[in-house]
């Protein structure tokens, strides 16, 4: 490994080795991929059953801050992530009792639960804290394995993809799966065949808060132990197309996650390890744009689940 | 004979008339929004009454305050107009954030690179942030128009990229003195001038008022206002009246985005500021879409919203100075206020639930 | 087994219409048995609130002389009840199985594992029994529709049900099929099934019902054994006894210009969303100073065939003609080309609920010829053109700029009729024009039209309402199945070979 100084500062690292290069993106990438793969997966169930949450990222921002907060004054990560889970049940009530009893409007319910839960984080923050940002970060992270000097898998990540195993074999391999498809593709269907579509989606909008709140939870106690402000960075959003992408299905959700999750951990890398040191914004932008590329069909036509975001009446 | 049911996703039957059950409903909106948020400040362990107090006091209490909330006000009406004209059609434009960033940004080229006088400069100014607000649209509208992709994602998207990009502009533009958290100054001949020695108030509002005749005036006097009207009314009337949908989703978006930059521009070339700065221009995207459903999508209820967040954003310093809580702060209030503009018929499930209560009540006796 | 009875049965919509007004009904163990009425009668309605998708407003339900309470499917299910709609509640992007898989009796278990080897043994084991073949692998979307249907009556089978509801079964099945179809009901009678056979055909009646019940307007007329009775003693039923009918046509002061074809449609072919051509090579003309009738039950094709025509759906074959010279398919063309259209649901597609009368008034108006101008929309002439035709066609509303909404469905259609009148049109199509309007309404709207004809213009007027069609019509052909079965000029009429027509028989 050769290191050259150049007049402007910048170090150009060459180097012959591969494992340095493979794993020191590998791990970042399935560091950034937990969550993309928790909430893909939450929004692949949930669009399934004809529901979207878009208000996920302020979900996970409350999480992430109540994980944080609760683990740092508590001492206990478990707790933390308890109560993140917590809050998780909390949204998911409220979001139901929204959208199932009062037939709100998905999508205007979804961006103020964004604004809230942006405006509750920081304000929790500042009420625990007294600072605008945690002063501390946190002893300890979850537990996970760890590779080298590369970094640490969190068992987090092999959850999610148990988690997004687990959410296809619900889908496509049991009853129940298949009645919450039948709800998103057709509920006029599903109801004359005698199911009750606001008990079922009502359980599919807990598992998906519940699985979005771990995510939120992870970025603050596990990827980067600490909390602060606006974190997530637009994962949520993110994890919303990523349905799209996954053809709304929960493996392919898993490969996405972790597409995505690479090109998070890109611009680290391409700066400290590849040498190439683009202005950061630009790398930043990537997971981004390559949303709205994949959202414009030019990866694959895909098919959405017939009834996602109607309102169900029985007439 | 079909199902009744609209064949896109079934938003919010968003509708045209003013008339005071539609206030009611406004008023509502923002009592449970303070109402609630009260209870989480509480419990958070701020005092809410201080809170309120100061934020009463420091917007409208004096004539500095007033000028402030006036000036924030400015913006907020414009990228307000920029979501209710989209609403309207029955689209979600929620990049009016990013939307605000580039028009903001191309405000701030115009400003830099020519010195023309005022009455040509400030004219360039507003066609420049138009035209930035515009670009940042097209994308998601061709992509709505054709290929009827939910706009909401990706104009959501845009608001990262745009954000990513503005950044990084801002450093190649960097100011001489400010560690390149801003850019240069603009001409002053680009600048928006204050009105009065008090408070921050400017030139920018006479744009913003402009702007609201102008979308009031599109809405209810044009032809293609009033096929913007039906569009996101009963799109079924619509396509009974002969509109071409594709068309009227790029006018629309294209106009909302147009607007939205605009909104930008009033603050960074706004003379208190002068420069872009894109922490002083986040927030007031996604307060418009706020200050929008306030205001019943109507463009003089968007006004009145805009006063109404202009106060809590102006007030938020002295907020924080009396109490401890942060500027997120509005977020939360806003948020709660959006959350309940989603319900459909609030007044009438209110008024059916006043009414059960008080017959329980009465069988009580 | 089981014996079915209701009693006292009354539901009336939210809108107002009172769909059933004191039912009874009874259909024995093991028979099948008709239900018969025109659209609106409420044969759907009943059934609905038997399979528990639609609530009664007062009445009984007696199973076996047992009362049972029915408020959801679930429940309707439970008691071996099952429901196979008009519209087949089937999801077109799941195999076969697995819409049958559904129907396994609620006890949800996460854990369960979907067998769906279980469920095709099943499906193929009651396919024998029952001999209708379907293939448990295939997509329901690639199905023939004669096929989905059959896929709809397995689902019950699947879950037990002995009281079938059929809703117009055989609208989607040729003969061929619709024979094979017979088979299988006779099978379910032979394992002492009960099945309630809702349809509009009168020969069908006869062929394969045991009894049948005909209701007209909400109410029963009568029950009857079918083997006494003929096809025509069920038209008069279904219609009503009618020669009050055939006098109150009023022939049109000139004979229409048999020269002047005003609207040529030749060969039109229009396909719905699932594929299925709703509109299967449908030609006629209508000349000016004529109103063509287009009679038949609803869901015939008359809906996309007034929409294709109109410009708002699209065309698959054929072409239209405006004096001729094709008439393109666009809602715009249409428009500019002077043909008004009265939707057959006013506050669907006709107006605008929460806008003004005045703003309604220019609702699919070409604005830059009627008020020269392009961009700015003056109200003033407006509002003075809708003030003009509040008086003008007796609308009773307060003034121009109250909402539309709160008007009354007769005043609504006013408007809409008014507005489209008042485009001048050559052509007028006018769809259901009376749908839930009460008598001075209809009337009035009626001598509307009629006002039209005899101005030299072209009317076209689809309608279910088989009075209305015989009041109003100069010549009327019939719909059945996307096809025109018949077109007769209204002397060659009466009550009974029209009503045969409609109930499919062929006119002789």
């Amino acid at each position: 490994m050769e290191e050259v100084n150049t007049g402007e500062g910048v170090k150009i690292i060459m180097t012959f080795d591969i494992t340095l290069i493979f794993f020191s993106i590998l791990v970042p990438s399935l560091g950034y991929s937990v969550p993309l793969i928790l909430a893909g997966t939450a929004e692949v169930i949930l669009e399934r059953s004809g529901v979207i949450n878009i208000g996920m990222e302020g979900l996970m921002l409350v999480s992430a801050f109540v994980a944080a907060a609760i683990a740092y004054t508590s001492g206990s990560l478990i707790l933390g992530l308890l109560s993140a889970l917590g809050i998780g049940l909390i949204f998911a009530i409220i979001y139901s009792f929204l959208i199932l009893s009062l037939s709100a409007d998905q999508i205007i319910a979804g961006i103020g639960l964004y604004l809230l839960g942006t405006g509750a984080s920081v304000l929790g923050l500042y009420a625990v804290f007294h600072a605008a940002i945690m002063p501390f970060a946190l002893p300890e992270t979850l537990p996970g394995i760890q590779v080298y000097t590369y970094g640490k898998i969190s068992y987090l990540f092999f959850v999610s993809v148990a988690v997004s195993i687990a959410a296809y074999l619900f889908l496509f391999k049991t009853k129940a799966g298949l009645v919450v498809r039948a709800i998103g593709e057709s509920p006029e269907a599903a109801d004359a065949a005698g199911t009750s579509i606001s008990r079922v989606r009502f359980a599919i909008i807990i598992i998906d808060m519940l699985l979005v709140s771990l995510a939120g939870a992870y970025l603050s106690i596990d990827l980067n132990p600490r909390f602060v402000q606006g974190m997530t960075n637009g994962t949520g959003f993110i994890a919303l197309a990523m349905a799209a992408f996954a053809n709304w299905n929960p493996l392919l959700a898993l490969f996405g996650g972790i597409l995505f999750g690479f090109t998070e951990a890109l611009p680290l890398w391409l700066s400290v390890v590849i040498g190439v040191s683009y202005p950061y914004q630009f790398t930043n932008m990537i997971p981004f744009i390559a949303v709205i590329v994949v959202l414009a069909g030019v990866i694959r036509r895909v098919r959405a689940p017939a009834a996602v975001g109607r309102i169900f009446k029985r007439t | 004979m079909e199902l009744g049911q609209s064949e896109e996703t079934e938003s919010a039957k968003i509708t045209a008339t003013i008339d005071f059950q539609k206030v009611a409903e406004s008023i509502i909106l923002v009592l449970i929004g303070f109402g609630i948020s009260a209870i989480v400040i509480q419990v958070a362990g701020y005092s809410a009454v201080t809170a309120l107090s100061t934020l009463v006091q420091s917007s409208i209490g004096s004539p500095s305050g007033l000028s402030s909330t006036l000036w924030e006000a400015t913006s907020l009406t414009m990228t307000g107009l920029a979501a209710t004209i989209a609403f309207r059609a029955g689209l979600f434009n929620i990049g009016v954030e990013g939307q605000a960033y580039l028009g903001g940004f191309m405000g701030f080229l115009v400003g830099y690179y020519f010195s023309f006088p005022t009455v040509i400069e400030i004219p360039l100014v507003i066609i420049a942030s138009a035209l930035g607000g515009l670009l940042w649209a097209l994308i998601p509208a061709f992509l709505k128009a054709y290929r009827d992709v939910n706009e909401v994602v990706t104009t959501i998207m845009m608001n990262y990229i745009g954000s990513y990009l503005v950044s990084y502009l801002q450093t190649i533009y960097k100011s001489p003195y400010g560690n390149a958290a801003y850019t240069s100054q603009v001409n002053p001949t680009a600048q928006f001038m204050r009105l009065f020695p008090w408070g921050t108030l400017d030139t920018g509002i006479i744009v913003s008022l402009i702007g609201l005749v102008v979308v009031y005036f599109i809405l209810w006097y044009t032809t293609i206002g009033y096929s913007i009207r039906v569009s996101g009314y009963n799109p079924f009337a619509a396509r009974y009246a002969g509109v071409n949908p594709k068309r009227m989703t790029l006018f629309v978006m294209l106009l909302s985005g147009s607007l939205a930059g605009i909104g930008g521009a009033l603050f960074t070339n706004s003379s208190i500021i002068g420069h872009f700065d894109i922490t002083t221009i986040t927030g007031v995207g996604l307060n418009g879409i706020t200050v929008s459903l306030i205001g019943q999508i109507h463009p003089i209820g968007t006004l009145l919203g805009a006063l109404l967040v202009g106060a809590m954003v102006a007030s938020t310093p002295f907020i924080e100075i009396a109490t401890g809580m942060p500027p997120q702060l509005v977020q939360l209030i806003t948020g709660i206020i959006v959350v309940a503009a989603s319900i459909p018929g609030i007044i009438t499930m209110l008024r059916t639930a006043l009414n059960r209560w008080r017959k329980s009540t009465q069988a009580k006796e | 087994m089981p014996d079915l009875r209701m009693e006292g049965i009354f539901k009336t919509y939210p809108n107002g219409v009172r769909a059933l007004i004191d039912v009874n009904f009874e259909a024995r163990n093991g028979e099948i048995h008709g239900l018969l009425g025109e659209n609106g009668a409420g044969k759907t309605t009943l059934m609905n609130i038997l399979y528990g998708t639609i609530t009664k407003d007062a009445g009984s339900i007696y199973l076996n002389n047992r009362k049972v309470e029915i408020h959801s499917p679930s429940d309707a299910l439970k008691l071996g009840i099952g429901m196979v709609h008009q519209h087949f509640m089937l999801i077109p992007a799941f195999t076969v199985a697995e819409n049958v898989a559904l129907m396994e009796s609620s006890a949800k278990d996460i854990s369960k594992k979907l067998d769906l080897n279980k469920v095709k043994e099943k499906i193929r084991s009651l396919s024998q029994t029952s001999g209708l073949e379907v293939d448990p692998d295939a997509m329901v979307e690639s199905l023939a529709v004669g096929q989905q249907q059959r896929v709809d009556i397995i689902k019950l089978l699947y879950r037990g049900a002995n009281l079938l509801l059929l809703d117009e079964p055989t609208s989607v099945l040729n003969p061929l099929e619709t024979r094979q179809f017979f088979e299988v009901l006779r099978r379910f009678k032979q394992e002492n099934k009960t099945i309630i056979f809702i349809t509009h055909k009168l020969e069908e009646i006869l062929e394969v019902c045991d009894r049948v019940t005909v209701l007209r307007r909400g109410r029963v007329v009568g029950t009857a054994e079918t083997r006494g009775v003929s096809t025509k003693d069920l038209a008069v039923m279904m219609m009503g006894a009618g020669s009050e009918t055939l006098l109150e046509y009023s022939a049109p002061l000139r004979p229409p210009d048999e020269n002047s074809s005003v609207l040529r449609v030749d060969n039109l072919v229009v396909m719905d969303s699932r594929g299925i051509r709703k509109v299967d090579g449908v030609t006629f003309e209508i000349h000016s100073g004529e109103i063509f009738g287009i009679a038949g039950v609803e869901g015939n094709g008359q809906a996309e065939l007034v929409r294709a025509i109109a410009g708002i759906d699209p065309i698959l074959e054929g072409k239209i003609y405006l004096d001729g010279k094709e008439l393109k398919n666009s809602r715009k063309i249409v428009i500019d080309s002077g043909i008004g259209y009265i939707p057959d649901d006013r506050l669907k597609w006709g107006l605008c609920g929460n806008f003004s009368l005045a703003e309604n008034m220019i609702l699919g108006v070409d604005v830059k010829s009627k008020f020269n101008t392009r961009f700015y929309l003056n109200y003033k002439p407006i509002k003075r053109m809708a003030r003009d035709l509040i008086s003008k066609f007796r609308i009773v509303a307060p003034n121009e700029n109250i909402p539309v909404k709160s008007l009354s469905g007769g005043n609504q259609q006013k408007v809409i009729t008014a507005r489209e009148i008042s485009k001048e049109p050559r052509v007028i199509i006018a769809h259901e024009p009376t749908h839930g309007l009460d008598i001075s309404a209809t009337r009035y709207i009626h001598e509307l039209l009629l006002d039209l004809r005899d101005q030299g213009k072209a009317v076209l007027l689809v309608s279910s309402d088989i009075d209305e069609i015989l009041k109003l019509s100069d010549r009327i052909a019939v719909m059945s199945r996307g096809k025109i079965v018949g077109i007769s000029r209204r002397e060659e009429l009466n009550l009974e070979s029209l009503g045969l027509m409609m109930g499919g028989v062929r006119a002789k």
